[in-house]
C-alpha cells in the first residue's frame, strides 16, 4: 500500500536578518527550524511529531500546510496521494507536478493547482481561541472552505456545513450555526476548527497540539473524534504534541524531533517500551506519574543542559552537548564527535539516530 | 431545516455593524445628543436644498442686486424686540389689494379718491384722466429707531395680446404720518413693461419740509437721512425724534396711454395683472438679521449646513478610505510597499499644510476658479495632508491582526489575498474606522472655515465664509453680533455633535473606556 503523504528530506531553514554591514561581511547564516527530515503516512494512520518546543514540529506541519515562504525551504519535497478527481485536474494544468502518476509534488503547485492541493491537507491549530474569526458566526467559519473553494449551491453548503457540524458531534447542528464563536466553550470550539477542515473531505489532518490548550477533561472528546474521523474517512493524520504520554494513547507511529531531525521513528508501543534513543528516554521520564504513592519518588531525568541555538547547532550529534549515555559510553565518544548518526533502522520498523544502537549492532 | 442561514456578505456586515453600534450609541448620552444635532442639521440642510434657489451662491455674492437691495441693512434678528432691543420691525405687505380702483373720466375724481395726492406737502397738482388704483397700508412704529426706506415692488404680467409698451403708469407714493403730515415719497413715470420697483426719495417734499419745520439742513443731508425726515420729527432745528404711531402708505397707480376702460376691462379679464408689495424696511429683519449688504444671514447660514455635511463627510471619508486601504496595504504585505508608505507618511506628516494650503488659496484666486471647483481643490488637499494619521493606525491593526491565527487558518484553507484582507482584516478595522471618520468630520470644517477667515475665498457662503465677512467688513468692529455669533455657534455645535458621537464610538469600541 503506497503511502498517503512522502515527506523526502525536507529542509526549512529561515535566514537571520542581520544589519547592513553584517551583510556585506559574513555569510548567510540560517534558523535551522527542520533540518532534513523524511516519513510517509498511510491511511487510516496517526502518526505523531513528538518533541519539546523548539524542535521543529510546528514548521513541519507548517511547511507540509503550504504555509511556508517556498524560499525559506532549503531542500526536499512532499508527496501527496490526492483525491481522483485532484490528480486528474492537476495533471491537466500542470502535469509536472505529478510524480509516478500517483503522487502531487506540494512545492511544484503554482495557482490552482495548489488551491486544489490546499482541499486534501488541512489543519487544526493549537489554540482554539485565535484561530476562529471572533467576529464570524459558526455557519461562516465553517462554510468558508466551501465558498473560497466555490463548491456546491447554497442548499448543498448548508447541507455539508450540517453534516460536519453532526460528524464532530455539536449536534443538533441549526443550535450552533448562528452562535459567535465567544457563545462557545473551548472544546465546542476545537470542534468546530475541525468541522471546518472536514467540509473539505482532506486525505490528511494536521492536527498541530490540538488538545494543549483545552482542559483536561475535555481532552478525551476532541481525541475520540479524531480517532472516528480516522476510521470513518480513511484520513491519515499528524499529530503535533509534546505530550509523549498522550501520543502513545491516539498514535499508531510515533516520531520523536529534536532540534529540526527525527531521532528515533517506530510504531508507538515500541517506541514507548523500548526506547532506544537517549532522548526519547528523557522525555519518557519526564512524563509525570499520577500514582500518588510515586510523588516523593525523586525522578531522575536524564539530561542536561538546555537546547542549543537552531542557528548553530552542534558539530557531530546534534544531541551530544545534552547526552547522558555520551558520557557513560566513552567507546562512542568518537562517532558522536566526528560525525551525525543518520536515522537507522536498528530492529524491523523501529529507527534511530544514535550512534550506540547503531555500533552496538554492527 | 427551518432556519435557512443566510451568506452574510460584506456589505451586509458593515450594515448590520452600523444598525448595532446606532442602537449601542442611543445608550450613552452623549450619543444621544450627538446623534440629536446630527439629525437636524441633516434636516436642515435637506431643508436648505428645498428652499433655496439652486444659484444662490452666485446671488449672495452679488450685493448690489436683487433681492439684496429689498432688505434692510444691518438689521438685527427681528427677536430681539423681545429682549428689549429698541428696533422697528421690517413689514411686508405682500399682494396687497387696492383699496380703489376705476375709471377717472373727471380730473377731479383722482383728489376725491386719493386725497393724498392734493393735501401732500409741495405736490404738483395733477389731474389726468384714467385707471386709478389706490393702494394703502398701514405701519405701525413704536420705537425710537428709524425705519430704513419704504420700497413698492411690481410684478407684472400680461398676456401675449397685451401690448404693455402703450400703457404708461404714474405712480404716486405717499406717506401719511400719526402728526396728519402727508408727504410725497415717490413719483414714477413708466410705460408698463418697465415697471419694477420704486423706493422713496427726499427729492419730492425736502424742501417743502425744509421750510414747514424751518431747518437748518442742507439738500445733501435730507438726501442721506431721508428715513429720519419721514419717520421723525424735528426737535430742533437739526435733530430728530422718532414719530411713533400709525403711518398710512398710500400708493397711487395711474394708468393712461390707452382708454382706461379698456385697462378696466384688461385688469377685470385677467389678461393684465400687476402685483404690488409694499415693503417697509425697519432695523429688524428675519430670524438672523441681515449684514451691512441686506443679505439675509440665515439664507447664508441655510446654505452653510450642506455645505458643512458635504466638506465634512467628503473629506473624512476620503481620509479614511484612503488610509485605511493604504494602512492596511502597508500592515498586510510589508516589505518595499510598506516602506514607500510609510515614509511617504513621514513626508506629509512633515510637510506644514496651513501655508501650502493658504498658497493654494492665492492660486486658486488668480485662476479666478469659485465654487464648488476651488472647495474642491481645497478639500482634496486637506485630505492629501491628512490621511497620515489613519493609515499609520490601521497599519498597526493589520499587522496585529495579520499575525491572528485564524489568518493562518484561512490561508491554509486556500483563502485568496482579497478574501483575508475583505473578510478577516478590514471587519476588525471597521470600528475604529467609524470612530476615526467621526473624528474627522469636525476637524475637516473646521479647517475650511479657518482657511476664509484666513481670506481664501471659494466663493461659497460657507460658515467660515461668513465670518470672515463679518470680519472684513468691520462687523465685528459695529458689534454686529448676529453676524458673527450665529455661525460660530453652528460650527461649535456641529463640530460637538461629532465629539460626542466620536467619544461614544470610542466608548464602543474600546470597552475600556466604559464607565459602566
Amino acid at each position: 500500500m503506497e503511502p498517503l503523504l512522502k515527506v523526502e528530506n525536507l529542509k526549512v531553514w529561515f535566514p537571520i536578518r542581520k544589519g547592513f554591514i553584517g551583510t556585506l561581511l559574513g555569510r548567510a547564516e540560517y534558523v535551522r527550524a527542520v533540518d532534513g527530515i523524511s516519513f510517509n503516512i498511510h491511511e487510516e494512520e496517526t502518526f505523531c511529531l513528538v518533541g519539546e518546543s523548539g524542535c521543529g514540529k510546528t514548521t513541519t506541519a507548517r511547511a507540509i500546510m503550504m504555509l511556508i515562504d517556498w524560499g525559506d525551504i532549503k531542500s526536499g519535497r512532499v508527496l501527496v496521494k490526492p483525491h481522483e478527481e485532484v490528480l486528474t485536474e492537476i495533471s491537466k494544468i500542470q502535469p509536472e507536478a505529478v510524480i509516478n502518476g500517483v503522487y502531487v509534488d506540494l512545492f511544484k503547485t503554482r495557482g490552482y493547482a495548489n488551491k486544489l492541493m490546499r482541499r486534501e491537507i488541512q489543519i487544526i491549530f493549537q489554540d482554539p481561541f485565535g484561530s476562529i474569526n471572533p467576529r464570524m458566526r459558526v455557519y461562516d467559519v465553517v462554510e468558508e472552505p466551501l465558498v473560497i473553494h466555490g463548491i456546491g449551491g447554497r442548499e448543498e453548503r448548508v447541507e455539508a456545513v450540517a453534516k460536519a457540524l453532526t460528524a464532530v458531534k455539536l449536534t443538533p447542528p441549526e443550535e450552533f450555526m448562528y452562535r459567535y464563536p465567544h457563545q462557545l466553550s473551548g472544546g465546542q470550539r476545537q470542534r468546530v476548527a475541525i468541522a471546518r477542515t472536514l467540509v473539505l473531505n482532506p486525505k490528511i489532518l494536521l492536527a498541530d497540539e490540538p488538545v494543549s490548550m483545552l482542559d483536561v477533561s475535555i481532552r478525551a472528546e476532541i481525541l475520540q473524534v479524531l480517532e472516528e474521523l480516522k476510521k470513518t474517512r480513511d484520513m491519515g493524520i499528524i499529530f503535533i504534541t509534546h505530550d509523549i504520554a498522550l501520543a502513545r494513547y491516539i498514535c499508531d507511529k510515533i516520531a520523536v524531533m529534536y532540534l529540526g531531525k527525527i531521532v528515533e521513528l517506530a510504531d508507538s508501543d515500541t517506541i514507548i517500551e523500548k526506547p532506544l534513543h537517549p532522548y526519547t528516554r528523557a522525555l519518557m521520564s519526564a512524563v509525570p506519574d499520577v500514582i500518588p504513592e510515586n510523588r516523593l519518588v525523586l525522578r531522575n531525568v536524564p539530561i542536561k543542559g538546555e537546547v542549543p541555538s537552531a542557528v548553530r547547532i552542534p558539530a557531530g550529534c546534534r544531541f551530544r552537548p545534552r547526552c547522558v549515555a555520551y558520557d557513560q559510553n566513552s567507546w562512542v565518544q568518537e562517532y558522536c564527535m566526528k560525525e551525525e548518526p543518520g536515522l537507522a533502522e536498528v530492529e524491523k520498523g523501529h529507527y534511530v539516530a544514535c550512534w550506540i544502537p547503531i555500533r552496538r549492532r554492527v | 431545516m427551518s432556519k435557512m442561514p443566510v451568506k452574510e456578505s460584506f456589505i451586509s456586515y458593515i450594515a448590520r455593524s452600523i444598525k448595532e453600534g446606532l442602537r449601542e450609541v442611543l445608550t450613552y448620552n452623549m450619543g444621544r445628543v450627538g446623534l440629536a444635532i446630527l439629525v437636524f442639521m441633516v434636516v436642515m440642510s435637506i431643508y436648505s436644498i428645498i428652499v433655496l434657489p439652486g444659484d444662490f451662491p452666485a446671488m449672495w455674492r452679488y450685493v448690489t442686486e436683487p433681492p439684496w437691495i429689498y432688505n434692510p441693512r444691518s438689521a438685527l434678528p427681528s427677536w430681539v424686540e423681545y429682549l428689549g432691543f429698541d428696533v422697528s420691525e421690517t413689514r411686508t405687505y405682500t399682494a396687497i389689494r387696492p383699496q380703489e380702483s376705476r375709471v377717472i373720466i373727471n380730473p377731479d375724481d383722482l383728489f376725491r379718491y386719493a386725497p393724498e395726492v392734493e393735501r401732500a406737502l409741495g405736490a404738483r397738482r395733477v389731474a389726468l384722466i384714467g385707471y386709478l388704483e389706490v393702494y394703502r397700508v398701514e405701519y405701525n412704529l413704536d420705537s425710537r429707531s428709524y425705519p430704513q426706506d419704504i420700497i413698492v415692488l411690481f410684478n407684472v404680467k400680461a398676456s401675449e395680446n397685451v401690448n404693455l409698451t402703450n400703457i404708461r403708469v404714474i405712480a404716486l407714493l405717499y406717506v401719511t404720518r400719526p402728526d396728519d403730515v402727508i408727504l410725497k415719497i415717490g413719483e414714477l413715470s413708466v410705460s408698463l413693461n418697465m415697471l419694477n420697483y420704486m423706493k422713496a426719495t427726499h427729492e419730492y417734499f425736502s424742501l417743502p419740509y425744509i421750510s414747514y419745520y424751518n431747518l437748518n439742513l442742507t439738500l445733501e443731508e435730507m438726501k442721506t437721512y431721508f428715513n429720519i425726515a419721514i419717520f421723525g420729527k424735528p426737535i430742533t432745528s437739526r435733530e430728530f425724534e422718532s414719530l411713533r404711531g400709525t403711518y398710512q402708505i398710500t400708493l397711487v397707480l395711474l394708468y393712461i396711454g390707452i382708454d382706461p376702460r379698456e385697462i378696466s376691462r384688461l385688469i377685470a379679464d385677467r389678461s393684465l395683472s400687476v402685483s404690488v408689495d409694499i415693503k417697509v424696511l425697519g432695523t429688524s429683519y428675519g430670524l438672523l438679521g441681515t449684514d451691512i449688504y441686506g443679505r439675509d444671514l440665515f439664507m447664508g447660514l441655510l446654505f452653510g449646513f450642506p455645505v458643512a455635511l458635504t466638506i465634512g463627510f467628503l473629506v473624512s471619508l476620503a481620509i479614511v478610505a484612503i488610509g485605511l486601504t493604504l494602512g492596511v496595504i502597508s500592515g498586510y504585505f510589508g516589505g518595499r510597499i510598506d516602506e514607500i508608505i510609510q515614509r511617504a507618511i513621514d513626508i506629509i506628516a512633515n510637510i506644514p499644510l496651513l501655508p501650502i494650503l493658504i498658497l493654494v488659496g492665492v492660486a486658486i484666486q488668480t485662476q479666478g476658479w469659485t465654487g464648488w471647483p476651488a472647495l474642491s481643490i481645497i478639500m482634496i488637499i486637506l485630505v492629501a495632508f491628512s490621511w497620515g494619521g489613519v493609515a499609520i493606525i490601521s497599519r498597526s491593526m493589520a499587522l496585529s491582526i495579520k499575525s491572528e491565527p485564524y489568518i493562518e487558518a484561512a490561508k491554509a484553507l486556500g483563502a485568496s489575498t482579497t478574501r483575508i484582507i475583505f473578510r478577516h482584516i478590514i471587519p476588525q478595522i471597521i470600528p475604529y474606522a467609524m470612530a476615526a471618520l467621526v473624528f474627522g468630520v469636525p476637524s475637516a470644517i473646521i479647517a475650511e472655515a479657518g482657511l476664509s477667515v484666513l481670506g481664501i475665498d471659494h466663493g461659497l457662503p460657507t460658515w467660515g465664509r461668513l465670518l470672515a465677512d463679518a470680519q472684513a467688513n468691520r462687523g465685528v468692529a459695529y458689534n454686529m453680533w448676529w453676524w458673527v455669533l450665529p455661525p460660530g455657534l453652528l460650527l461649535g455645535l456641529f463640530s460637538f455633535a461629532f465629539v460626542a458621537l466620536g467619544f461614544t464610538l470610542e466608548t464602543i469600541v474600546e470597552p475600556r473606556l466604559r464607565r459602566r
